[in-house]
């Protein structure tokens, strides 16, 4: 299984410990995994903010780096629900078989690879943010408004970690409010949210907040360490990786 | 060309290819409750009073005794005799009911699901009268309870037409002062059915 | 609590910041709307069929929009039978201009009004004032803005920005009861005898129309207060004041509505009152008025057409995690939140411009919808539709282009990326400052020696 790794522009520029975990990950559970080195963005921060028709450079880009692979995964939930929804090429053939065959790292490793064990040990007490682009729209798990059975592919894989103990949050798939460019154009409403996250998880006391979505956790990150908060975040591949 | 023809002619000219209706047939999963028991509970967690009346009871006697002070029972129902009559003056002059402390009448059918009961003017005969009132007195056949608001309309349309139709589900409140439930807004503090046999 | 939201022309970010000034303040609006909205989830889980429901409501509704024409026609026609008055308003301003001409038919001066978003959306209240019209506001959230001189900051918990303390003065102030006395039971009781007065002795009432039915000509209105009755029934003239997106075609529908409806409102299962009103009493006299006021210009629109599904309960609001953080005026129109961001733009798209981008899109709002609007959806559709139309911000479209040219670059790119690591790490001070909103509560993420493409290159390429 040819697997490619979609690194974002921000985990392959602030948390490169985040695409090497996801990577060996992969290649434990038997993946042959490569990084198309010609990847940036996949357009959202522009898509987002109404610039849909600025992210042609960032289609090209990712139809290039990602022609003709079985599989490619990213540990990014949003990222990978905007090539789902929004990738656009002139080459409609390879677009939509990227559109197709490309995961979040968490339900790649549920759905494709249905993992039933995971040789990992984390005995500490973690908190884990559904960030909604994975939850409502890859459906990574289910959302708190549906009258509808729940379930967690995160969670699924949490619980397969030894030592791991998962906490209950009071509001358990709230938005952290980073939202992108959201973060700085409304910065007060953003870092509320924020801080609000952060402290539901102090509250159920956490020592490590994880998710599937890096973008969320960097903002978490961010209130946490200007609060001087022993709480540490981690991407969910950097303990599943962790033996 | 009149705000009428205007606004029709962007609608027709702006409304996408017909959608065709949904089918209303509720799927297997859908509630089933037992209505006595469904209804007795919402309504008396909506803030409402429910009073049983057995067969052979004198129903007259179990209303008066529900009431601390029954000196001013305004009776409307068909049901039972007695108590005051609505006075021909407030056909006029509805404000003039603002001293009526109890109002009895007829409801048609009560619904479990949310404890409602649906009063039609006709049955009631003057439309301000339920809201007025100090407090609301309901008469409701126990046999008349439905599930849910589907059969409720089945049951509205099957009573044939009315001019003015109210479902009524427990007195009136509000929560609009920090969210803080208090009965008794604008219209009657409480609400009693009486559940016939 | 100053803003008066119509007057307001800062951009929702400003006044929410300003609203985020009182951290506490922010938690208890914040808790209180989380608690609607677990009222909410209780109250839809107590029906096993929730989701066919919202489906089916959905479908109803897109019937609706794709039949407008016809079922305007029909109702029109039912409800002339039945003996009601029916005008037809092209906008807010007609439509104010007919309420006042039915009021000097009848020489009235003094009128009570239910809750009506749609009266809120036309400012009604301000137009009869200006032409000397009294107008009581009955619904208990309503009236306390109204005496506040304010407008309501949530379309079904009017003044859930109030805390009762407030209320307690401001009560003090207009109905003179004791000072400090802030007891919600008490102050309700001070309004109930402040406005029963009103109901006794007014002769017109206004009220907004939840549902209007096709196959009949009939009205339907919810309340829990019992104000709409309370003013209609002792009112010689009842002026039903209604969009035309509120129709619907049969009464059996009412059937999956008012199952939705006060569940997703406020987790009741049903409100105290559902009034249909389909013939005038004896010797009265009733009105209803058709507004369009855009909703057949968005009616036109492939991408927000769904928003006209909207029945106005308001859970979009209670669960959604900017707008309990920001407070409804910060949105500067009658119907505030998630759906008033796709709704306000129809209207004016530069003077809501900000809207759309007053949000995560985190969906919570699309999956609580009662009639499934894709309101998170429809937010990013208008932020795509500001840009083509110049009406993105400013400096968000310089940034947004020179980010889409850099990034289709990846050579570009990777040494843009190192040299911006390199600064983090070197010269921190340029990103932290005050002029960085990232900073301001935020602490950067640590730059890395290396980018996970650098480390690639040299441990992984054989």
């Amino acid at each position: 299984m040819r697997v490619a790794l979609f690194v974002p522009c921000y985990v392959d520029q602030f948390y490169p410990q985040v695409a090497i975990a996801t990577m060996q990950v992969l290649e434990k559970l038997g993946c042959t995994v490569e990084f198309p080195p010609n990847q940036t963005c996949c357009g959202q921060p522009m898509a987002n903010s109404g610039f849909e028709d600025q992210q042609a450079g960032c289609n090209r880009v990712i139809v290039d780096a990602f022609r003709g692979y079985d599989y490619i995964v990213g540990p990014s939930g949003s990222c990978v629900l905007h090539i789902k929804q929004h990738l656009n090429h002139e080459d409609e053939t390879t677009a939509a078989q990227i559109r197709s065959r490309v995961y979040e790292f968490t339900e790649f490793l549920t759905d494709v690879l249905k993992v039933k064990t995971i040789d990992a040990r984390f005995p500490h007490r973690v908190g884990l943010h559904q960030s909604c682009h994975g939850q409502r729209g890859l459906h990574l798990s289910q959302m708190s408004e549906l009258v509808a059975e729940p379930f967690s592919k995160p969670e699924q894989l949490l619980h397969m970690v030894e030592g791991l103990q998962l906490a209950r949050l009071d509001r358990k798939d709230e938005c952290c409010g980073f939202g992108g460019t959201f973060c700085v154009f409304e910065e007060s409403v953003s870092a509320k949210m924020g801080k609000d996250r952060v402290a539901d998880h102090e509250r159920q006391g956490v020592e490590v907040i994880t998710g599937a979505d890096m973008s969320c956790l960097m903002h978490l990150e961010g209130i946490l360490k200007r609060q001087q908060s022993p709480i540490k975040v981690m991407h969910i591949a950097e303990i599943l990786n962790g033996a | 060309m009149s705000s009428r023809s205007k606004i029709l002619a962007q609608v027709k000219a702006n409304q996408p290819a017909t959608v065709a209706l949904p089918d209303l047939e509720l799927p297997a999963h859908a509630a089933q409750w037992d209505a006595l028991q469904k209804f007795v509970e919402t309504l008396s967690g909506i803030g409402g009073r429910v009073i049983r009346i057995l067969p052979g009871e004198d129903a007259t006697a179990t209303i008066l005794q529900a009431f601390d002070d029954n000196s001013n029972i305004l009776n409307v129902s068909a049901t039972v005799q007695g108590f005051q009559a609505l006075p021909d003056a407030a056909f006029e002059e509805p404000a003039m009911l603002q001293n009526v402390d109890i109002a009895l009448m007829d409801a048609a059918f009560g619904v479990a699901e949310n404890g409602a009961v649906w009063v039609m003017e006709a049955q009631y005969k003057l439309r301000a009268l339920p809201f007025i009132c100090q407090h609301l007195a309901v008469l409701l056949p126990l046999q008349s309870l439905l599930p849910n608001m589907h059969a409720a309309y089945q049951q509205v349309q099957a009573m044939g037409q009315y001019d003015f139709g109210v479902f009524i589900a427990g007195p009136s409140k509000t929560a609009d002062i920090e969210q803080s439930l208090v009965l008794g807004a604008h219209g009657p503090k409480t609400m009693t059915v009486f559940l016939l046999p | 609590m100053s803003v008066h939201p119509n007057k307001a022309s800062q951009p929702h970010a400003e006044l929410a910041q300003q609203f985020n000034k009182d951290e506490d303040r922010v938690n208890w609006h914040d808790e209180t709307l989380w608690w609607i909205r677990q009222k909410r989830d209780k109250a839809a889980w107590s029906v096993p069929e929730w989701e066919w429901l919202r489906q089916t409501a959905s479908d109803i509704k897109a019937h609706v929009l794709s039949n407008m024409h016809d079922l305007l026609t029909q109702f029109e026609a039912q409800a002339l039978a039945n003996g009601a008055s029916v005008h037809w308003a092209a906008d807010a301003a007609e439509h104010n201009a007919i309420v006042h001409r039915i009021l000097q038919e009848n020489k009235v001066q003094q009128i009570v009004k239910s809750k009506s978003m749609l009266t809120e959306e036309c400012g009604l209240n301000e137009y009869l004032h200006e032409h000397g019209i009294d107008v009581v506001d009955t619904d208990l959230g309503e009236r306390i803005v109204q005496l506040a001189g304010e407008t309501p900051s949530h379309i079904v918990l009017p003044c859930i920005h109030w805390k009762k303390e407030e209320i307690g003065e401001l009560f003090h102030q207009h109905l003179h009861t004791p000072k400090g006395n802030a007891d919600p039971q008490y102050l309700t009781g001070a309004a109930r005898i402040h406005l029963r007065e009103k109901f006794l002795t007014r002769n017109v009432a206004i009220t907004g129309v939840n549902f209007a039915i096709a196959e009949t000509g009939e009205v339907v209105v919810c309340t829990n207060e019992g104000n709409a009755d309370m003013g209609t029934h002792l009112a010689d003239v009842h002026i039903a004041c209604m969009g035309i997106e509120k129709l619907i075609p049969q009464r059996q529908h009412l059937g999956v509505f008012t199952r939705l409806l006060a569940r997703s409102a406020t987790g009741q299962p049903i409100t105290t009152y559902t009034s249909h009103f389909r013939k005038p009493a004896p010797g009265r006299q009733l009105h209803i008025v058709l507004v369009d006021n855009g909703r057949s210009r968005q009616l036109g629109r492939e991408a927000f057409r769904n928003s006209l599904k909207c029945i106005r309960c308001g859970a979009c609001m209670n669960t959604c995690p900017v707008y309990r953080r920001s407070g409804g005026h910060s949105y500067k129109y009658a119907i505030s939140g998630p759906i008033g961001s796709i709704l306000a733009p129809n209207l004016d798209m530069r003077k809501h411009a900000d809207l759309p981008f007053a949000s995560t899109l985190c969906g919570s709002c699309t999956n609580v919808c009662p009639v499934k609007i894709d309101i998170h959806e429809q937010l990013y559709q208008w932020r795509q539709e500001l840009y083509k139309e110049g009406l993105a911000p400013k400096g968000k479209a310089v940034s947004m282009k020179m980010a889409g040219w850099l990034l289709g670059k990846p050579a570009l790119y990777r040494l843009a990326g190192k040299a911006a690591r390199t600064v983090l790490r070197l010269s921190p001070f340029v990103v932290k400052n005050s002029l960085n909103p990232w900073y301001k509560q935020r602490e950067m993420p640590a730059p890395p020696k290396q980018s996970f493409s650098e480390w690639y290159a040299k441990n992984k390429k054989a």
